[in-house]
C-alpha cells in the first residue's frame, strides 16, 4: 500500500497520504481513498510529505477527484509537499483548485 | 612452600629441620645468623621465616626490618622463635614487625599449625597479588582500546561548522562515550538536515550505533532524499546493526532554504517545541513514531510534518536524558515541565539557549549531574546561506541509454527503474525531483501516445479518465513491436543534463498542445514540461524529443 487514507478532526477531514512517487501507477489506489465518504466529512486533504516526486497523470487524478466529487461541496488542501514538489504544483497553478499548506 | 630457619644454633636448625621435613615440607634453607639470613631471603625468596632473637651479630629484631625493606606487597610470615618469655620481649616481637612467636621449647603441634595457618595467609595473598596485577592489566588493555574507538568517533562524528553554526546545542554524556547523537549536514538544495538521535542506555555499547548512522545520514544528505526516506534507511541500518533489545529514539529533520519551513519525522523522542510570537503561543508535538530500529521495513511509517517557523521563532528539540531528571521528592521534570520552564523564561523575556535548559533541568535535579545522557539542540528560524561547497573535482559526464523494446515496456516497475539510472548521474542531486517529473512525464507521452496511440481527451471526464488507465493496460498488455529509447546525458560542467526520447511511433503535431485549459485532468504535461526545462525540441515529427535542465551549481 502506497496510499494510505485516515480521518482528522472527527471525520471532518480525510487525510490521503501518497507515497513516495505519485504517478499513473496509483490511479486505482487513490480512487479507492476517496470511495465511501461518511456524511460528515467536510474536506479532503492529499499529504505529499513523503512524495518525491509527481507527475502530470497525478494531477490529473488529483482534478479528477474534485469532478468526481463534485455534488459534496468539499473543501480541498495539499499538504507538507516538499519544495521541488510544490514547484510542480505551483507551475501547474494548483493553488486555483486547492489549498496548499 | 620453602622456608627459612634462621638459628646460631646447630642443635636448634636440626630441630626445626627435621619437624618440618616430617610434616612435609621438604624445601628448607638455614642461615647462621642475621647478616646471612638477609642475603639467603635475597637469594631464596622463602615463603615464610622462622627466627632465633638472641644471635650474637644482630638480633632478630633487628633483621625483621631489614627484610621488610625487601619484601613485595605479598603476605610474608614472619615466625620468631625464643626463648625469651616476657610480656614485653613478646610485644615487641610483633611490634618490629614479625607476625607471630613461639617460645622455646615450643610445642611442636602449635608451630605447625601456625605455620600452616600463616602459609595460607601468603598464598591468598598471592592470589590476590596476581589478581591485581591482571586486573591492572587488564583496565589498561580497556583504557587504550577506549583510546583508539574514542579517535576513531571523534573522526568519524564530525559536523561542518558552518551548518553547525545555524544552531545551538548543549550536548553532556554521562559517559565518556555518547549515547546520543547530533547530526547536521548542507541540504543539496540549500537548506540543512539534521537527526537528533537518543541510542538506548548509555556509554559504549550505546554509542557504537551512532557510526553507521552517521555515514549513512552524510551520504543521504548529499543525495538530497526525503526525510522520510532518511527515516526508513536509518530504520533499516539500525534493524540490521543493533541487536533487538536496542533502538535509536530520533528527530529527523530537513529545513529549507528559507529557514522558515522544517519537515520533521520525530520517533520515539520527547515532544519538540516551537515557539511563537507569544509566550502563550509555545506549542508542543510529539513525536508520532515508534524509535527507529524496532519496527520491520513495511510496518515502518515514515509520514513526516511540516512546520513553520517566523524569523526567530525556535524549534527546540530535547533528548530523555534532560527531562527525565527527578527532585527530591522523586517528581521528574517532563515534557510538561521543561515546556513550564520555556514557557516561564519567554514571559520574563530571557533568551531560551541550549545552556540554559540545561542548567534549569540541572537545578530542578536533586543529584548535580545526569545519569543519562543529555541533549538540547536549538534551531532559530533565518534564512540559510551555506555558500555551495566547491567540489575539488570536476564531476563526471555521463550518458546512459536505455532502449526499451515491447517486452520490457510491459514490465510494471519498467519507469522506476530507469529513473534510479537517471538518479545516479552526477550533479542531479538538487534537481532529483524534477529531473523525475521530466523523465516520467516524457516517457509516458512517449508510451501512451507514441506507441499505444491512446487519446487524452478521454481523460476530460470522470468516467473516462479511468477508463483510459483500464485502455492502457489493456493495449500495453497486447503491445508486441515497440521501442522506446530514453537518453539521459549529464553535463555537470556546464550544470546541465539532457534528456532525450525516442519513441516508434507515428508522431504528433507539438504545436496544437501548447495551450492548457486548467479545468481539464489532462494535457497539462507538455506544459509542465516547458516550464521545468530550460529548452524543450521536438524533432522527427514528434517522435523525438529533447529536453535540458539546469542543475545549478550543487
Amino acid at each position: 500500500m502506497t496510499i494510505t487514507s485516515q480521518y482528522r478532526q472527527d471525520g471532518e477531514v480525510l487525510v490521503i497520504r501518497v507515497g513516495e512517487k505519485f504517478d499513473f501507477s496509483n490511479v486505482e489506489e487513490f480512487r479507492n481513498a476517496y470511495s465511501d465518504l461518511p456524511d460528515k466529512t467536510k474536506e479532503i486533504a492529499v499529504d505529499l510529505s513523503i512524495t518525491e516526486y509527481m507527475d502530470s497523470s497525478a494531477l490529473g487524478m488529483l482534478l479528477n477527484m474534485q469532478k468526481s466529487l463534485k455534488s459534496g461541496n468539499y473543501a480541498y488542501s495539499i499538504e507538507n509537499a516538499r519544495p521541488q514538489v510544490s514547484k510542480i504544483l505551483e507551475i501547474s497553478r494548483f493553488d486555483k483548485k486547492f489549498k496548499l499548506r | 612452600m620453602k622456608i627459612l630457619i634462621v638459628d646460631d644454633e646447630p642443635i636448634n636448625r636440626i630441630l626445626l629441620l627435621n619437624m618440618l621435613n616430617a610434616e612435609g615440607y621438604e624445601d628448607c634453607i638455614e642461615a647462621e645468623n642475621g647478616s646471612q639470613a638477609i642475603e639467603k631471603f635475597k637469594s631464596e625468596s622463602p615463603d615464610l621465616i622462622l627466627l632465633d632473637v638472641i644471635m650474637p651479630d644482630m638480633s632478630g629484631f633487628d633483621v625483621v626490618p631489614q627484610l621488610r625493606k625487601h619484601t613485595s606487597k605479598e603476605y610474608l610470615p614472619i615466625l620468631f622463635i625464643t626463648a625469651l618469655e616476657d610480656k614485653a620481649s613478646l610485644v615487641k616481637c610483633l611490634e618490629v614487625g614479625g607476625n607471630d612467636f613461639a617460645t622455646k621449647p615450643f610445642d611442636r603441634h602449635i608451630l605447625i599449625a601456625k605455620i600452616r595457618a600463616h602459609l595460607k595467609i601468603r598464598a591468598l595473598s598471592q592470589r590476590i597479588e596476581q589478581q591485581n596485577k591482571a586486573l591492572l592489566l587488564f583496565n589498561q588493555r580497556v583504557a587504550r582500546e577506549h583510546a583508539i574507538v574514542e579517535h576513531i568517533f571523534s573522526n568519524a562524528i564530525v559536523n561542518d561548522p558552518r551548518v553547525l553554526s545555524y544552531f545551538d546545542y548543549c550536548i553532556k554524556p554521562a559517559d565518556s562515550f555518547n549515547g546520543d547523537l547530533f547530526l547536521c549536514e548542507k541540504s543539496p538544495s540549500g537548506g540543512i538536515y539534521f537527526v537528533v538521535g537518543d541510542f538506548t542506555g548509555h556509554g559504549l555499547a550505546s554509542a557504537v550505533g551512532a557510526l553507521p548512522v552517521t555515514r549513512a545520514f552524510q551520504e543521504m544528505s548529499q543525495q538530497g532524499v526525503t526525510v522520510a526516506e532518511v527515516a526508513r534507511e536509518l530504520n533499516n541500518i539500525l534493524l540490521k546493526f543493533l541487536p533487538h533489545d536496542m533502538f535509536m529514539a530520533a528527530v529527523i529533520g530537513e529545513i529549507d532554504s528559507t529557514g522558515s519551513h522544517i519537515t520533521l519525522w520525530q520517533g520515539g523522542m520527547p515532544a519538540v517545541m516551537l515557539t511563537g510570537k507569544a509566550a502563550s503561543e509555545l506549542r508542543q508535538r510529539p513525536s508520532r513514531h515508534m524509535a527507529l530500529g524496532i519496527l520491520d521495513d513495511d510496518e515502518f511509517d515514515m509520514a513526516c510534518d511540516t512546520v513553520h517557523l517566523a524569523h526567530n521563532e525556535q524549534l527546540i528539540i530535547v533528548s530523555d536524558g534532560l527531562i527525565e531528571v527527578m527532585d527530591s521528592k522523586k517528581n521528574m521534570l517532563l515534557e510538561d515541565g521543561i515546556n513550564d520552564v520555556i514557557k516561564t523564561k519567554l514571559i520574563n523575556n530571557e533568551v531560551i539557549t541550549a545552556q540554559a535548559l540545561y542548567e534549569s533541568a540541572l537545578l530542578f535535579n536533586v543529584n548535580d549531574s545526569f545519569d543519562d545522557d543529555v541533549s538540547a539542540v536549538i534551531f532559530s528560524a533565518q534564512p540559510i546561506q551555506l555558500l555551495p561547497t566547491v567540489k575539488s573535482q570536476l564531476g563526471l559526464p555521463s550518458t546512459h541509454e536505455v532502449a526499451l523494446t515491447a517486452d520490457l515496456l510491459k514490465q510494471p516497475d519498467v519507469l522506476q527503474r530507469v529513473l534510479q539510472i537517471a538518479g545516479q548521474c552526477e550533479g542531479v542531486q538538487s534537481i532529483r525531483s524534477v529531473l523525475y517529473t521530466v523523465l516520467s512525464e516524457l516517457f509516458n507521452n512517449a508510451l501512451e501516445h507514441g506507441v499505444l496511440k491512446l487519446n487524452s481527451e478521454m481523460k476530460s471526464t470522470s468516467e473516462g479518465f479511468h477508463a483510459y488507465y483500464e485502455l492502457r493496460e489493456a493495449a500495453l498488455k497486447k503491445l508486441d513491436e515497440a521501442n522506446i529509447i530514453i537518453r539521459i546525458k549529464s553535463l555537470p560542467s556546464e550544470q546541465k543534463i539532457q534528456v532525450s526520447v525516442v519513441d516508434s511511433g507515428n508522431g504528433f503535431d507539438w504545436d496544437s498542445l501548447k495551450n492548457v485549459n486548467n479545468d481539464e485532468s489532462f494535457g497539462r504535461g507538455l506544459a509542465m514540461v516547458h516550464a521545468l526545462c530550460s529548452k524543450v525540441g521536438f524533432e522527427d515529427g514528434g517522435r523525438k524529443v529533447t529536453c535540458v535542465l539546469e542543475t545549478g551549481p550543487c
